[in-house]
């Protein structure tokens, strides 16, 4: 009975050590400074354009002048997301990107909107969207942190 | 050599919430401070749109972005909380490596 224990007890260990290093090496993908330094270009190119629309009066502040502004950060995304697509393992900051890129896309649609008044934003609406992207942009600098932090323990 | 289970659980388990207890009050506290600021934009978003400042279609609009800032965070957490759990284990591994690859007699770990 001893022996079928102790043999039992082996056999745990060594299926839980086997399942372990075969399985746990890896969940998350590894860091990636373009990827790092995109995404904080993208929040100061974010925050530029707040700043100027906050001291912006029409015609100035409407969206049609603003338009150069959209067309880069969504190909600045959508090169990102390219990018982050080649990385293996890299599924939460994919779906953080798209996020990101479906968020972009509400601004603008807000800023046309707000066209209609013949009134450029208040500052309260420009600093809900600041709130907004500052929240956006901090989750996926600190999830990139955590990974540089990893990536340099291993 | 043989292998103790006891000794080889006990000292994974220790260095499990070595790793936990390290990393994990840090994440706790980000997730704690983001969702109250976007329960304060929330509250600034319904102020704006009572006071005329944003149209019907705008206040939609914001809420729909502040559900994604929400997604993003807890992205975030789940993401950190993972790198956390990986860290956890292979400081587990780590900590039994030297008796199982000696009492194994080759390297596994």
């Amino acid at each position: 009975m001893r022996i079928v224990r102790w043999h039992y007890g082996r056999g745990c260990i060594a299926a839980l050590i086997l399942t372990l290093s075969a399985c746990a090496v890896q969940w998350i993908s590894s860091y990636d400074p373009v990827t790092d330094q995109a995404i904080s270009q993208l929040h100061r190119n974010t925050e530029t354009f707040l700043s100027a629309l906050e001291n912006q009066s029409i015609p100035d502040c409407l969206s049609i002048n603003h338009r150069d502004f959209y067309q880069k950060m969504f190909v600045d995304i959508r090169a990102l997301h390219v990018r982050a697509q080649s990385i293996p393992q890299n599924e939460l900051t994919l779906q953080q990107i798209s996020l990101l890129q479906d968020s972009l896309g509400l601004l603008q649609q807000t800023h046309v909107l707000q066209d209609k008044s013949a009134k450029c934003m208040s500052p309260g609406l420009i600093a809900t969207n600041r709130a907004s992207f500052e929240s956006i942009f901090v989750a996926m600098m600190k999830f990139e942190l955590a990974k540089k932090r990893q990536t340099s323990k291993e | 050599m043989s292998l103790d289970i006891n000794e080889l659980s006990q000292t994974m388990l220790n260095a499990f919430k070595g790793q936990l207890q390290a990393n994990w009050p840090q994440i706790k506290h980000y997730a704690e401070a983001e969702a109250k600021k976007l329960a304060e934009n929330l509250v600034l978003i319904e102020k704006l749109h009572l006071l005329g400042d944003m149209s019907d279609e705008q206040a939609a609009l914001q809420h729909k972005l502040q559900k994604n800032a929400a997604r993003v965070v807890l992205i975030s957490v789940q993401g950190m909380s993972l790198l956390m759990a990986e860290q956890a284990v292979n400081a587990a591994l780590d900590a039994v490596k030297t008796s199982v690859n000696t009492a194994l007699n080759f390297t596994l770990l």
